[in-house]
């Protein structure tokens, strides 16, 4: 008498006979899990007569070679960027032959840390170039807003501009 | 002078505002917490991009001769690629995904099919510019886009023509969905009229989750509208949100519960007629349940008005505060006596207060009552308004009824634009 669990594992390899599928050429369905049933025994046990199968694969054979396979069927997608605005270039600021016995505007745009660090670069003049002369202002607005007056206050009274941006 | 955590920021911006040669120089990161000595070190240290020393090399910025290509002037018009892109489905995805074009998620992809067939949601022609963006305004050039521009971004998101229109409108607004902060802000959509059930939106049980093909496409398309159409969201360039935010993936989109509201519609609040179908867009930080609130277990009628209060406390003063009811957290606020939202608005604009020795030390709290000449009268104790009016303070209906709870946003609302209008 075999034992319990040798009996369990001839029954599964029983079952695993009974399921084997037929060479690959015949068309077999997949009906969930991993269980693939032959489809022309199906058709037979639901009383259909597979010779409705006959043309299937020749049929199915003209299609797989008329298209290419479905992964390498190309496409052509649109671009769906925007359109940015033309950009006006800009030509830098005359720079100053020296800085020395100059006039420096440290600007600040609000961002916290910003003053303080600004504070620190005026006295790192202080140390360093003393003949330098540094403004502190903070820009009005928000960080990004501009400062006309500012600009012009700069431009008058100043000869050179650091901004600092904070964080 | 900015910190080498923007360095790409700085000089993709300065090259969009006519300027890629600005001279910039760069320190380590952060300012903003460091000490005197510790700035200072900074400066006698080197710029950490170049590795030179920093301040020799910011008076080597001011005094140094320019070049031929900073002296140099005229028109440049930027490129976005070609009008189409030709390849397999599996690259085309790649391709779309690793240039910053989509979301993560795979996409459905804008066959000019597609598109047309998206086309026929709208009266409108396809080449109609509707509107610009920007992932910041004044910080960024904005970017125009046409209607066409956002057909193809509405079908890879997976949207049907009949929620076009819901699509140009939020478009058409000029509020991107991903803004550049280093906050991490979110977005959020209230929809009103008929269109709501024209299409079948999401109103009841799960009304802000997956659980609409309809709320979640426009959800999505306003995410990829402004990725694409606004040039936002590019990490280290237009979006600098240091932690992100699970929201921007499809938004908060709300079609407000109109039928099991006891108050007026949003839309209506805002001088629409009810039968007019209008988005609102709400800008601000995330949403948060409402469970836990003070109050919020009383019987037999909870307070939901000291629970709105409680939920309240976290939120900064930069932006107002977007309520978000279950229909039987309204119908309990009317038993309160809160017949009308403005009745709501007006007692809890009074009551959401804090001192001013705490608003001093929160983050963006306080706000113009801390400014100006009446602050030098104020003392650590005296109260003040978390908000200075009640317009700050907004109510929507949406849910399922199938208990009383709500949600609070730290968000103000922007606008509203119709939607029909883009039928």
């Amino acid at each position: 008498m075999l034992k319990a669990g040798a009996r369990i594992r001839a029954k599964a390899k029983k079952r695993r006979a009974e399921n084997r599928t037929e060479p690959s050429s015949s068309p077999a369905v997949f009906l969930g899990g991993n269980m693939k049933i032959n489809r022309r025994k199906l058709l037979s046990l639901l009383g259909a007569s597979p010779a409705i199968l006959a043309g299937e694969a020749a049929a199915s054979d003209q299609k797989h070679k008329a298209l290419p396979p479905a992964t390498e069927i190309k496409f052509e997608a649109l671009n769906p960027h925007g359109m940015p605005p033309s950009i006006q270039l800009v030509p830098m600021a005359p720079r100053q032959a020296s800085l020395e016995n100059k006039t420096i505007y440290l600007v600040s745009d609000g961002f916290p840390g910003a003053d303080h660090f600004l504070d620190q670069i005026s006295i790192w003049f202080k140390k360093n170039m003393p003949s330098v002369t540094t403004q502190y202002r903070l820009k009005k607005g928000g960080f990004a807003d501009d400062d006309p007056a500012l600009w012009t206050e700069i431009k008058d009274k100043g000869n050179a501009v650091i901004m600092a941006i904070g964080h | 002078m900015v910190t080498i955590a923007f360095k790409d920021l700085a000089l993709s911006n300065a090259a969009k505002r006519g300027m890629p040669h600005e001279r910039i120089c760069f320190t380590p990161h952060p300012i903003w917490g460091k000490s005197e000595a510790e700035m200072y070190a900074y400066l006698e240290g080197n710029d950490p991009v170049t590795g030179k020393p920093l301040m020799p090399e910011v008076i080597g910025a001011l005094t140094n001769p320019l070049t031929a290509d900073e002296q140099k002037s005229g028109t440049v018009t930027p490129s976005v690629g070609p009008p189409t892109f030709i390849d397999t489905a599996d690259n085309l995805q790649k391709y779309y995904m690793n240039n910053g074009m989509t979301d993560f998620m795979p996409i459905i992809i804008p066959t000019q099919q597609k598109v047309d067939a998206m086309l026929k949601g709208t009266s409108h022609d396809p080449e109609e510019v509707i509107g610009e963006l920007t992932p910041a305004r004044g910080s960024f050039p904005a970017w125009k886009y046409t209607v066409r521009h956002v057909a193809i971004n509405a079908v890879m998101a997976g949207a049907a023509p009949e929620y076009l229109p819901i699509i140009l409108s939020i478009s058409a607004s000029g509020l991107p969905s991903l803004s550049s902060s280093t906050n991490s802000f979110s977005t959020a959509a209230v929809i009103n009229g008929p269109i709501r059930d024209k299409l079948n939106m999401n109103y009841g049980i799960g009304a802000m989750g997956p659980f609409s093909d309809v709320n979640a496409s426009i959800g999505r398309a306003w995410t990829l509208v402004s990725k694409n159409c606004g040039n936002c969201g590019q990490p280290g360039e237009t979006y600098m949100g240091t932690q992100g935010n699970a929201l921007n993936f499809g938004n908060i989109i709300i079609a407000e519960n109109e039928k099991d509201s006891p108050w007026t519609p949003f839309h209506v609040q805002k001088g629409f007629k009810k039968e007019e179908n209008i988005v609102s867009v709400f800008f601000g930080y995330g949403i948060a349940q409402g469970q836990g609130g003070l109050g919020s277990a009383m019987k037999p009628v909870p307070q939901f008005d000291q629970g709105l209060l409680y939920n309240f406390i976290p939120l900064t003063s930069i932006f107002g505060a977007l309520a978000v009811l279950d229909p039987l957290v309204a119908q309990d606020l009317v038993t309160l006596g809160y017949d009308t939202k403005d009745k709501l608005y007006a007692w809890l604009q009074k009551n959401a207060t804090l001192k001013v020795k705490d608003a001093k030390t929160m983050l963006f709290t306080g706000g113009a009552a801390l400014r100006g000449p009446q602050a030098a009268a104020l003392k650590d104790d005296d109260l003040i308004p978390r908000w200075p009016s009640t317009s700050l303070i907004n109510v929507v209906v949406v849910g399922g009824q199938t208990n009383p709870y709500y949600q609070v946003a730290n968000m103000s609302y922007s606008r509203s634009v119709s939607i029909d209008k883009w039928m």
